[in-house]
């Protein structure tokens, strides 16, 4: 059974749920993600599965069937595409890429825009974190050589930039501009009785537009495209696509499906080559088995004690030197067979960076970053978690050796 | 050997936006001000000398502290960070241990389990230390340090998976969306769940449960009454009887009430404002679990408010937006960062915590006393309040001009640049949650703060509509300006009519981009605009209306595309306040009003 690849353009927009519920009369509004997850468009793929199975054979699949039997949808790569509208196919320069948490927009003293990299340093002032863990506090930790205000972010570099940032480009990368925010629907309730529309029941919902302006250039509008790049295990079919559309995310909003070609998940041509130091920056989210410390990775007792571990693809134990995490992705998912919520997970966001050597002091060859292209780290394989990107790192001479 | 020791305690942006009524948004800021607080105090404990907050600040517990503390330490910098997070830990419990004791009856077996896990993981507490060399810029040297450090060290923010497994099928808190519900699913309508306005479908977690029982239930003003609080006060000098009726029909249904003092227009309807609005009543007795809601609302508000909005006048409808207000000091970095380089640089930093300490008195007093507003928190050079939109430019104005004057006694004779206040005020509607009012006031000071700090933002959500954006320097007298353009709109002779302001807003949006360029484009876009005012409208005008007769400066200087929008969207914020107070300003409603 080969991968079936392929691209879901959403056609009005999607709405993806997070964890907090609402009721018309109350909040009257939705929240939805700023980007769906992979588990919900694993869901919807499974959710397709099931209807085309039944159509195919005329059966009615209960819950439980349809939970077990679809188990064997597994998504396997899961990426964001944009493409100017009206461009036939989807390329890898099309590919956009979460932007790496080592990469800080400033605004420096003189009122410019620059995009700066933290780079991983031993020593500097001594810190001390929430609880105690005297490894995690003899991590390096990143810091940017330029002052200024640091500004928020757009949620994806494209391909170019990505790939230059991850060879190891200087600072002086142009600023991705922000991407439109959500818009926001706004919808009544009509009384069946008088055909008017209901007090109180004014009710909105944040939906993520695919159809974005993106450049307006003396009166000139062209217009972006975004769509989910897919590859996956679609058991039982012929075309090895879902048929016609499919309903993705809160209110099933239908996406066009769009055969693409699986070129479009190799690594970029030029990445992959000899470097001492590793920067792996997360793809999609990472489920690790004790929060943000990767799996497979112990302390060490030394001094300073450090994290030593290994890493998919790669042989040779690896030294955790810095990490640079945001926050926690708290995901709260919907049981459709018991029809319950299912407990929180909590995942490191797509776009956190781990830097690492090697425990012998070797380099990390261009093979080893080429395995590593979108290699799943952690838990979740079955919904594309963990996918990491390899870039290059010159770790600085310590006198510590690795 | 001394050092500068730099602690910060967080979630914060997150965390305070994460609220649905007042008390949530306030009692968050107050939990995270006193973890700081408790930080300082052991601090101050272990020997150190305080620089962030003043030491005064320490000892007024309505004063709000910020969440970076700052302070000198003789020796052993490690000991004194790791007291300081064990206070705001140990602080954070026994506030919560003070809630479970008051609402165990509502919370599920087992509690107490979850509610330590999610207090534990909730806490970010970071430090960081530097040695101060014995050099004249010794401090600021150590401060910068120890400022990278902590910074760097903020970009690992390491979090375990929940251990702690929730009942089957437990929903996650309405106000974050992640942790696991507290709450019995079994809802009652006992006096502590309509105590604490927590409704039928709500989940709340410990942090959701502490924010909303960590006061006392009648503290908190509601949002829609703090929107209508011009209204309210008219209509209690207008039509005492109407709503001395209303007020006891709110009794009689046992309504929670508001007890607070010194708020005339509070106490005059000590009751949530939402029960003026006709779309309102139902929910709202459905809140209070009221038998055949429906029937009892219409019956409630057809008897005791359409009568009092009926007196009050067409004219009068109350108006259901509230300003939230947000402000931040300017180039305070730099400021600071100058001071630290003097040779008495940490004595230096104290003077300018004392004098933010006097500010936040200050502004307690302006945005209460002389506003009809409330104070959600005020510590360092940051505010966050909810103001009636007809009193919010006046009160926004009056905090710039206190900040600077305090900030100017402070800094006098040292060179440093005096730093300035930018304020956003977004205007949203009362019953938006209090998370996107916060947003909006936030977007608004981040408008201010890009228009050249020092400057009024203003941003206008219409419930369904566009919004609509307004900046401009606190030099250019910016609440004169919009007053004047409020009298433009609603005086009684030849009003600037609105259509012609979305008229002018539309032609703008629609020629093409690039006027600028194009000299003879460009002049044609200023004759339409003076066009579109000229025009006669059906007998209402006895002379054109010129650019300049309604405020539109159309000079070669500026592009006139940029004029036209920049005119458009005052002349829409402005409306927006002329219909705050539309029918509230007779000759004795201002004299109520002052």
């Amino acid at each position: 059974m080969s991968d079936a690849c392929f691209a879901l353009l959403p056609r009005d927009g999607l709405s993806a749920k997070d964890g907090r519920g609402w009721y018309t009369s109350e909040v009257g509004r939705g929240y939805s993600l700023p980007w769906p997850l992979p588990t919900t468009v694993r869901g919807a793929l499974r959710a397709a599965w099931g209807h085309e199975r039944m159509a195919d054979q005329g059966i009615t699949l209960s819950p439980e069937t349809w939970e077990r039997d679809s188990a064997r949808v597994v998504l396997r790569r899961f990426i964001a595409l944009r493409r100017a509208l009206g461009e036939p196919v989807f390329t890898r320069a099309h590919r956009m890429w979460p932007i790496p948490a080592d990469a800080v927009r400033v605004l420096d003293e003189a009122g410019t825009e620059r995009l700066v990299r933290l780079e991983p340093h031993p020593g500097g002032a001594a810190t001390l974190g929430p609880d105690e863990d005297d490894a995690r506090e003899a991590l390096w930790h990143p810091c940017r050589s330029t002052r200024g205000k640091p500004l928020t972010q757009p949620l994806f570099w494209p391909e170019a930039t990505m790939v230059a940032w991850l060879s190891g480009a200087s600072d002086s990368l142009a600023p991705e501009r922000e991407a439109p925010p959500p818009r926001t629907d706004i919808h009544l309730a009509i009384d069946v009785e008088t055909q008017a529309s209901q007090d109180s029941m004014l009710h909105s919902r944040e939906v993520v537009e695919w159809l974005r302006v993106q450049s307006r250039d003396a009166g000139r509008l062209t217009l972006e495209e975004w769509a989910l790049g897919v590859s996956c295990a679609w058991p039982d079919s012929v075309k090895g696509l879902p048929h016609g559309q499919l309903g993705v995310g809160g209110r099933r909003r239908l996406s066009d499906v769009e055969r693409l070609d699986s070129d479009l998940f190799v690594a970029p041509e030029g990445l992959a080559r000899a470097t001492r130091g590793l920067r792996l920056v997360l793809a999609t989210p990472a489920e690790f088995q004790r929060g943000w410390l990767p799996d497979d990775f112990a302390r060490v007792a030394g001094a300073p004690p450090r994290y030593v571990g290994r890493l998919p693809c790669i042989d040779a134990p690896v030294v955790l030197r810095a990490a640079l995490v945001p926050r926690p992705l708290e995901v709260s998912g919907w049981d459709m067979v018991r029809r319950q919520p299912r407990a929180t997970r909590r995942w490191v966001p797509a776009g956190a960076v781990y830097f690492f050597e090697k425990l012998g002091g070797e380099d990390f060859t261009a093979g080893e970053l080429c395995k590593l292209w979108l290699a799943s780290w952690g838990g979740g394989h079955a919904e594309a978690l963990g996918q990491v990107l390899p870039g290059v790192w010159q770790p600085p001479r310590h006198g510590q050796g690795a | 050997m001394k050092h500068v020791l730099v602690l910060k305690v967080g979630p914060v942006q997150g965390y305070i936006a994460q609220a649905r009524r007042t008390r949530d948004l306030w009692y968050g800021s107050q939990v995270l001000s006193n973890l700081a607080r408790a930080m300082a105090v052991s601090l101050l404990e272990s020997g150190a000398t305080l620089v962030f907050p003043h030491p005064d600040q320490t000892r007024d517990a309505r004063a709000g502290v910020a969440n970076k503390v700052v302070a000198l330490v003789e020796d052993a910098p490690e000991q004194a960070a790791r007291r300081a997070r064990e206070a705001a830990k140990s602080r954070l419990r026994a506030e919560w241990e003070r809630v479970f004791n008051k609402c165990q009856s509502m919370l599920i077996p087992g509690a107490e389990a979850l509610a330590a896990e999610q207090l534990d993981t909730f806490l970010e507490v970071h430090a960081a230390w530097a040695p101060v060399e014995d050099a004249p810029m010794g401090y600021a040297a150590a401060l910068a340090e120890a400022e990278r450090a902590l910074e760097s060290r903020r970009g690992l923010r390491e979090f375990a998976p929940w251990k702690q497994r929730p009942p089957e099928g437990t929903h996650k808190s309405s106000l974050d969306g992640a942790r696991p519900s507290l709450l019995r699913r079994e809802r009652q309508t006992g006096h502590l769940w309509r105590d604490f306005r927590i409704g039928l479908r709500e989940e709340l977690d410990a942090l959701g449960v502490l924010k909303r029982a960590g006061g006392q239930p009648g503290q908190f003003v509601p949002v829609p009454s703090i929107g209508l609080a011009a209204w309210l006060q008219v209509a209690g000098t207008r039509h005492p009887e109407l709503l001395a009726r209303l007020r006891a029909a709110c009794e009689a249904r046992n309504f929670q009430s508001v007890s607070v003092k010194q708020r005339p227009w509070v106490e005059s309807f000590p009751f949530d404002g939402q029960l003026l609005l006709p779309e309102r009543w139902q929910p709202y007795f459905e809140e209070c679990a009221i038998p055949e809601p429906r029937q009892a609302a219409a019956r409630f508000g057809s008897e005791f408010v359409a009568p009092l909005r009926q007196a009050m006048g067409a004219d009068a409808e109350p108006f259901p937006y509230v300003a939230c207000l947000v402000a931040d000091g300017d180039r305070m970095g730099r400021a600071l960062e100058s001071l630290a380089k003097r040779p008495d640089g940490h004595l230096a930093h104290q003077r300018v915590s004392q004098a933010l300490a006097d500010f936040t008195r200050k502004a307690r007093a302006i945005v209460e006393v002389e506003h009809r507003g409330v104070l959600v928190y005020a510590g360092g050079d940051d505010v966050l309040a909810f103001v009636t939109p007809l009193d919010a430019p006046a009160c926004a104005r009056a905090l710039a001009v206190a900040f600077r004057a305090t900030l100017e006694g402070a800094l006098a004779g040292t060179g440093a640049e005096v730093p300035t206040l930018s304020v956003g005020l977004g205007i949203g509607h009362v019953l938006e949650s209090l998370g996107e009012l916060l947003a909006l006031g936030r977007r608004a000071e981040t408008a201010a703060k890009k228009a050249g700090r020092d400057a009024l933002g203003i941003l206008v959500a219409k419930h369904a509509g566009r919004e609509r954006l307004w900046t401009a320097p606190w030099g250019t007298d910016p609440v004169a300006r919009l007053e004047s353009d409020m009298a433009l709109l609603s005086r009684d002779i030849q009003p600037l009519p609105l259509g012609k302001v979305h008229e002018v807003a539309a032609l703008a949006r629609r020629f093409p981009a690039g006027v600028a360029s194009a000299p003879e484009l460009a002049e044609v876009l200023r004759d339409e605009a003076g066009r579109i005012l000229a025009r006669a409208e059906a007998g209402r005008a006895p002379k054109p209306l010129t650019p300049a007769d309604v405020g539109l400066e159309l000079s070669s200087a500026t592009a006139p595309q940029d004029a036209l929008e920049r005119w458009a969207s005052r002349l829409l914020v402005a409306d927006t306040f002329a219909r705050a107070g539309r029918g509230l300003a007779s000759a004795q409603d201002k004299e109520v009003a002052r």
